[in-house]
């Protein structure tokens, strides 16, 4: 097992590694240039020389390459260019964000979709099935912006029960909190348990078509036992790899529910970055979204060679 | 609306009178509340000489003083000066006398090394504007109220310019342009600034929060805490207005904003501003190198339908850059460049292009500007009508700015906020010496002479002889197809008061109070 987890460590620091040139080369190639994003139209071609080589650009590709790697393994991911502070500190600022809002959005999701997963396979091609399937498909095609919107309309503006917008940390209080972070967390979990319930039920029918649950049934087991005990057990393997790579998605940032429900996370930011064309900001975001991958990549590596010792082999 | 004075009213009068007698005039003068205006842009820092745009305009209003103030209507009046400046004849030297009783937040006293030491920051190290050093040659104390600058050469527009952007701080104080950039923040030192608030909680992009300032000089203010947030989308901002989460909003879709006004509960103004509505057009390169096309280019364009339509009547169609209501507009000359599709082919056929041409407008992509890329698509329409065909390439300010600078373009319609039309954007864009001139590639001599005799003055009547002969180059030669000057427009709750929109589109909270 240790060896397994070995190789596969070895493996994903080769992969970050040549993630981090190519977002380096990526970032470099966007159209513009952040001497012109902080100077605007009114500098001259000599300021806007100077303000190149104030902020190192004027150094050779590799240079700068390998002065961002070596700071990045220290743990520095350099100064923002916008905002003049550490590349660091802004993203410690808004991960929270990003955190809260992802938990409680998978939460969320799974809420809905464990049980609309199940209850669909188990009545297959009943109305409760049909009803859920569209209610997925619904789901999966709303725009999660629309529905944001929507929900702002309603819950914030019509019936006043929810503000309609803003954070709040959980240090504000529990209440406090979760009713800024509720809609968002609705508008985007909503999404993903649409994927999930659909991925679930398949897998449900396919246990539920194994011959253990035929001979579980033969032995006179429960329906409920066999259903919610035995069958969503190993149909839930596949699922939870699904819903772990949902919330890496989720962490990366959303930006149209952050700009919709005005919460300064990680995807707003990344977005206005990228207009600002703030390489080292941008550098910085991408390379944790790559990182937070690549560890539940090792996660969900490490969690099936437990589970199933063949794949040790 | 009736202007009678009825039998309530006088008793209201007398009570409110009664009141005022009765009470401590301290009593009243307390600041109290919170208002709390939302910001559609981002906040990246709270700084006496780096405002970006309007959301940092908003901030530095409130912390800092310069030495004079633009008004609401756009004029200048003083600020920590005592009284408007005298100035030579020649336009080259100014002398202010500044006020006795400006205290900064850390209590200590204002003086002319303040100004000094304040501009001679600003000049050196503010990257954006470092091309004023041309301009303003001197800055110094005469004793500890008086302060001269000379200008290496004359130019009126200076006083606007540093009315938005180079406040005065503390001689000596920890505002740093340290780093990089050289725009690091202003973390709410209680040393720097002289404005009626004092930053107290600043966290970029999301919320920066201000508070009364009691020694202010102008008075202490109404309002005890005002606090800016960040709400980056526009149909939120209505939102949170409606729900009260914000009491005032910097900006809204220009077609929901008369809707709104209407609506109890809500008040909203709107009055013209320094933003204009433009088309630069690359003079150095075909197809603009021809004036015929140039001239095609501006009598094909109906203004009014853009800015009723478009702009929902929050924007002014003017052919020049001047609008109607302002002294140095000229009825005669705006005739000249009117919407008409004949005139539009005869300069076609001047030009020995009557089938028309095409060429290519860089149109800014971000949602800010939606209403900038439906006026584009009615432009197309506009120029297919004679037919020239406008091919649009969308894109963000960086990329089209780079373009810029590479001579890489050919025409950008685009919204623009200037310090002041007559006193820079004239100069930036055309004379031989202003920044943006270097990529317009537009060179008139007697332009650029009209450009800088219309400096040499600050009062209207003395400038507009030498503004009449800017204009009428710009309506000769069409280095730009003016289409129309903005609004400055916002939206508040009907409980707050003390607040307008304003020229030069910042938002001043400094009067602003609840009730």
């Amino acid at each position: 097992m240790a060896r397994f987890l070995a190789e596969r460590a070895a493996t994903l620091a080769l992969v970050l590694f040549g993630a981090s040139i190519l977002i380096f080369l990526v970032v470099r190639a966007l159209p513009g240039d952040p001497a012109i994003a902080m100077m605007t139209q009114n500098a001259t071609p000599e300021m806007i020389e100077e303000m190149r080589r104030a902020l190192g650009l004027h150094l050779p590709l590799h240079a700068q390459y390998l002065h961002w790697a070596g700071s990045a393994l220290a743990g520095d991911l350099g100064q923002s260019f916008t905002y003049s502070m550490p590349v660091r500190a802004i993203i410690a600022d808004r991960f929270p964000v990003t955190l809260h809002l992802s938990l409680v959005a998978l939460a969320i999701a799974l809420l809905i979709a464990v049980p609309a997963g199940v209850v669909a396979a188990r009545h297959k091609g009943g109305m409760i099935d049909h009803l859920c399937r569209v209610l997925a498909m619904i789901g999966i095609s709303m725009p999660v912006f629309w529905q944001g919107l929507l929900m702002i309309m309603l819950f914030a503006v019509t019936l006043g029960w929810l503000p309609p917008g803003g954070y709040q940390p959980l240090s504000a209080g529990l209440g406090v909190s979760l009713a800024h972070v509720i809609l968002p967390a609705l508008a985007l979990g909503t999404a993903y348990a649409a994927t999930i319930t659909r991925m679930l039920r398949s897998s449900m029918l396919d246990v539920l078509g194994k011959e253990y649950i035929a001979v579980a049934r033969a032995h006179g087991v429960p329906e409920g036992t066999i259903v919610w005990h035995d069958a969503l057990r190993n149909a839930l393997i596949p699922t939870l790899t699904a819903a772990g790579f949902s919330f890496g998605y989720l962490l990366a940032g959303a930006v149209l529910t952050e700009v919709i429900f005005n919460l300064p996370g990680m995807g707003r930011l990344l977005y206005e970055s990228i207009l600002a064309r703030d390489y080292p900001l941008v550098q910085g975001l991408v390379l944790l979204n790559v990182v937070v991958f690549v560890l539940i990549n090792f996660s969900m590596d490490a969690l099936y060679a437990f589970l199933d010792p063949r794949i040790r082999r | 609306m009736s202007n009678t004075i009825n039998r309530r009213g006088v008793l209201g009068l007398g009570a409110g009178l009664a009141a005022a007698t009765i009470l401590p005039q301290g009593a009243a003068a307390q600041p109290r509340g919170t208002v709390t205006a939302s910001l559609l842009g981002n906040l990246p820092n709270i700084h006496p000489w780096h405002v970006g745009n309007i959301e940092t305009g908003a901030a530095n209003l409130l912390a800092f003083s310069n030495l004079l103030k633009i008004k609401a209507d756009g004029t200048l009046e003083p600020d920590v000066a005592a009284r408007m400046p005298d100035v030579t004849e020649d336009g080259l030297n100014y002398t202010f006398e500044l006020r006795r009783d400006v205290r900064f937040h850390n209590g200590d006293r204002l003086t002319s090394a303040d100004v000094v030491y304040s501009y001679e920051k600003y000049l050196t190290t503010a990257r954006r504007r470092g091309n004023l050093r041309r301009f303003i040659k001197e800055v110094k104390a005469d004793g500890d109220y008086v302060v001269k600058v000379t200008l290496g050469e004359p130019w009126a527009g200076w006083m606007q310019l540093m009315g938005y952007e180079a406040a005065i701080v503390r001689n000596g104080s920890d505002v740093t342009n340290e780093g990089s950039t050289g725009e690091s923040l202003y973390r709410g030192s209680r040393m720097a600034g002289s404005g009626p608030f004092i930053p107290k909680n600043f966290q970029p992009d999301v919320v920066a929060e201000f508070e009364a300032f009691g020694d202010y000089f102008g008075g202490a203010p109404a309002t005890q805490t005002v606090r800016l947030v960040r709400v980056p989308d526009a149909a939120t901002q209505l939102a949170n207005l409606r729900t009260g989460t914000v009491d005032i909003i910097s900006n809204c879709p220009p077609k929901d904003f008369a809707p709104m006004r209407q609506t109890a509960g809500f008040r909203g103004e709107a009055r013209p501003s320094a933003g204009i509505f433009y088309m630069p057009m690359n003079v150095a390169k075909p197809p603009f190198d021809n004036v015929h096309l140039r001239r095609a280019i501006n009598c094909a364009i109906d203004r009014d339908y853009i800015c009723e339509e478009i702009y929902s009547g929050l924007a002014t169609a003017s052919a020049l850059p001047a609008a109607p209501s302002e002294y140095w507009y000229d009825a005669d000359m705006a005739k000249e460049l009117a919407y008409d599709p004949d005139r539009a082919r005869f300069h076609l056929r001047q030009a020995n292009m009557p089938r028309g041409f095409a060429f290519e407008a860089i149109v800014p992509a971000p949602s800010a500007y939606v209403e900038a890329r439906e006026a584009a698509v009615v432009m197309q329409a506009n120029f297919a009508e004679v037919g020239i065909r406008m091919n649009i390439r969308q894109t963000d300010f960086v990329s089209m700015y780079r373009s810029a600078q590479n001579g890489d373009w050919q025409a950008f319609p685009h919204p623009s906020m200037q310090s002041s039309i007559e006193g820079y954007l004239i100069w930036n864009n055309y004379h031989k010496d202003g920044n943006q001139a270097r990529w317009m590639g537009y060179r008139n001599a007697d332009y650029e002479q009209a450009v800088m005799e219309s400096f040499r003055f600050v009062q209207p009547d003395r400038k507009l002889p030498a503004l009449k002969r800017v204009l009428r180059h710009l309506v000769n030669d069409c280095p730009a197809l003016f289409i129309g000057r903005l609004n400055a427009y916002h939206l508040w709750r009907a409980d707050i008061s003390g607040f307008g929109p304003r020229y030069s589109y910042f938002m001043d909270l400094t009067q602003v109070r609840r009730g």
